[in-house]
């Protein structure tokens, strides 16, 4: 099945280091703005469903040695607010066990509007402004 | 079942506790006189974890000597030839430990230590050793390790599950550094000092719930060894948990990988899956087997503890664990029974490991 | 002819009350006549299940013989204060005892965790110390021993000991 282009939010909505839940075509999804950069994350924890775009934006817990521990990655990690669970924003990856325990993820850009009026895009919640520009994710 | 064939290395056999005139040799002439104007020498130092008579302790047929017969002739009589035992990690339970002069308690363990090494050792070369340390003062148990070191047949030092503090705490740091830069395993012997209530919610009154209760001290222990970060600064220390049960070990297992999920920032430096770590570097002795006599439950329980490298043979002599000479389970595969008897204990123990590399027996 | 304020002739005593002399059996054997044949098995199997790491000795050793006068062990072996013999002649005799009120601090119950084994315990103590101590040595009184956490037993036994008879009938 071919993915379908939706205009999900105005970009400035969004503001660098915040997130914002969005529903498309019936499905809860958890936008995230990581420096600029958009990335969309299904707002279901694998685990136990809990909503992402509930949980805090946070960095990398890591410790070189028992006691001494270091933050990286700033920002790079939301935790579902349930379980505490941590998701890689970029991928939708658990820290924990990135292999089988993953968000689903979903591709997020930005498009401008004159781009958007001439369609294809889905943009059924709000209008479109030529002048705006726009996140997209394909779903 | 019996042992299939010879070779075995019991991880865990009890020497009798000596009585104060054989330990006086191996304590200086200061102590011995406190211990005899003091009459302490008239004590007898048992624990109040190993009740002697009840029906769990000391089996009923091993009690008596035969005439003439020397306590180490009746070890091989009954702990050692029956098995065809090639080596047994043996171990003296003195209250010793239970002393709250840390002074006297560390005369007391080094005097135990001697005793073992001159009088068991040196008679019996399938024995090896364990040092009993006072861990409730680290700078004690370091120098006793230091001083018993040098002498390769003891292969582990060892502590009870339940002592003044939890067994990972950083306090305890010094032993352990001690244990890993000497080869030795750390042994947590099931048992409790007292020095607190045994559970969580205060005193039990009866035997069977301290005795039941002690899985819990052996999970509380490995917790707490992952969580402080015992297997992250001492990266060769091994922990052999001793009468500890293993059937547990799957719902821990599971429940820690499940639970660091959610809290691991806390603890950082526990980077990978709780159970790896715990599968690679504690390992448990097999008798008393906390599991049905069925062979099937034993072996369901196996594959959710899915690592065969887990398990030491044990008989616990001379507690009554098994009737007979069926030290071993029923239902347990060949090549497991293979691992359990010869193959994870050669390979648990740094010092067995060196033997073998040197090609010693 | 003025008589002096006090007679000097007549012959002094100083007696006394001792407050507190600690009688111990010579083993838990000595308590067994006053225990039911179910708890004499307890005790031969199962034991004390005390709140300390040493299961028969303190975990802080005396200075002197487990705290007490190391002139005192019975020839006949056992724990000092297991002799009435030896108690007679080495203290109730020598220092005049008038009366001497014996305080039984070891296995009363008072540090049993087993509630109904304390009980049986406590309750043999007092009947020992009767039995042993107090119908042959009038000038001993008994101290009636209880679990102090078990405070409903306790204030029974208390009730039971203080309504019944003294041996010597005073």
């Amino acid at each position: 099945m071919s993915k379908t282009r939706h205009v999900v939010a105005r970009v400035d909505d969004v503001p660098p280091g915040t997130r914002k839940k969005i529903a498309v075509a019936g499905r809860d999804i958890a936008l995230f703005n990581l420096g600029g950069a958009f990335f969309a994350l299904g707002d279901k924890c694998p685990h136990e469903s809990g909503s992402l775009c509930a949980g805090k934006v946070v960095g990398l817990a890591e410790a070189d040695e028992p006691g001494r521990y270091r933050l990286s990655r700033d920002g790079e990690f939301v935790k579902c607010s349930w379980h505490g669970w941590e998701f890689g924003i970029r991928t939708g990856q658990s820290w924990c066990d990135p292999a089988n325990t993953r968000a689903r993820a979903y591709e997020a850009g930005v498009e401008r509007g004159a781009a958007l009026v001439k369609g294809p895009y889905v943009a059924d919640t709000f209008p479109v402004a030529v002048e705006q520009d726009y996140i997209v994710i394909d779903l | 079942m019996k042992v299939p064939y010879p070779g075995a290395i019991d991880c865990d056999l009890h020497l009798p506790l000596p009585g104060m005139a054989q330990l006086a040799p191996f304590i200086d002439a200061f102590w011995r006189e406190q211990f005899l104007t003091r009459r302490i020498d008239r004590m007898d130092f048992a624990l109040t974890s190993f009740p002697a008579r009840t029906p769990l302790g000391a089996r009923e047929d091993w009690q008596a000597t035969r005439e003439g017969e020397t306590p180490l002739d009746k070890l091989r009589r009954e702990a050692l030839d029956p098995h065809g035992t090639r080596i047994a990690v043996a171990s003296i339970l003195h209250g010793a430990i239970g002393l709250y002069n840390d002074d006297m308690a560390a005369v007391l363990c080094s005097a135990v230590n001697e005793h073992m090494a001159r009088d068991w050792l040196d008679h019996e070369p399938r024995l090896r050793g364990s040092i009993l340390v006072v861990a409730s003062s680290p700078e004690h148990a370091v120098r006793e390790i230091e001083r018993v070191a040098p002498d390769e047949r003891f292969v582990q030092a060892l502590t009870l599950v339940m002592g003044d503090t939890l067994p990972g705490k950083r306090a305890l740091w010094p032993i352990y550094r001690a244990c890993e830069k000497r080869g030795l395993a750390l042994a947590i012997h099931a048992g409790s000092l007292y020095r607190q209530a045994p559970t969580g919610s205060g005193w039990p009154s009866f035997h069977v719930e301290d005795y039941v209760g002690q899985s819990t001290a052996f999970e509380n222990a490995i917790v707490a060894l992952l969580a402080e970060g015992v297997f992250n600064e001492f990266p060769d220390l091994r922990v052999v948990c001793l009468e500890s049960g293993f059937t547990w070990l799957p719902t821990l297992l599971w429940r820690l990988n499940k639970e660091w999920r959610g809290v691991r920032q806390e603890v950082p430096w526990l980077d990978r899956l709780p159970s790896e770590v715990v599968r690679e570097r504690v390992r448990l002795t097999l008798q008393p087997v906390d599991a049905p006599p069925d062979g099937v439950q034993l072996r369901k329980t196996l594959a959710q503890i899915a690592c065969d490298d887990m398990i030491l043979f044990s008989t616990d002599y001379p507690h009554a664990q098994f009737a007979g000479e069926e030290a071993l389970p029923d239902g347990l595969p060949d090549d497991l029974i293979r691992k359990i008897l010869i193959d994870n204990p050669m390979a648990s123990y740094p010092r067995l490991v060196a033997e073998k590399k040197g090609g010693r027996p | 002819m003025n008589a002096p304020l006090v007679d000097t002739t007549a012959s002094q005593r100083l007696a006394f009350v001792d407050c507190d002399i600690h009688p111990i059996q010579r083993s838990l054997a000595d308590l067994f006549p006053y225990m039911s044949a179910r708890w004499v098995a307890h005790a031969k199997s199962i034991g004390p299940h005390i709140r300390q790491g040493l299961s028969a000795m303190q975990a802080h050793p005396r200075m002197m013989a487990a705290g007490q006068r190391a002139d005192a062990y019975p020839e006949r072996g056992g724990p000092p204060g297991s002799d009435l013999a030896l108690m007679q002649r080495q203290h109730l005799d020598n220092a005049g005892v008038e009366i001497g009120m014996l305080v039984s601090l070891s296995k009363g119950g008072m540090e049993e965790r087993n509630t109904e084994y304390a009980r049986v315990l406590s309750h043999a103590v007092n009947d020992w110390q009767i039995e042993a101590w107090v119908r042959p040595e009038p000038r001993l009184r008994a101290g009636i021993v209880v679990p102090q956490e078990d405070p409903e037993f306790a204030a029974k036994e208390i009730r039971a000991r203080a309504r019944a008879i003294p041996p010597s009938g005073k």
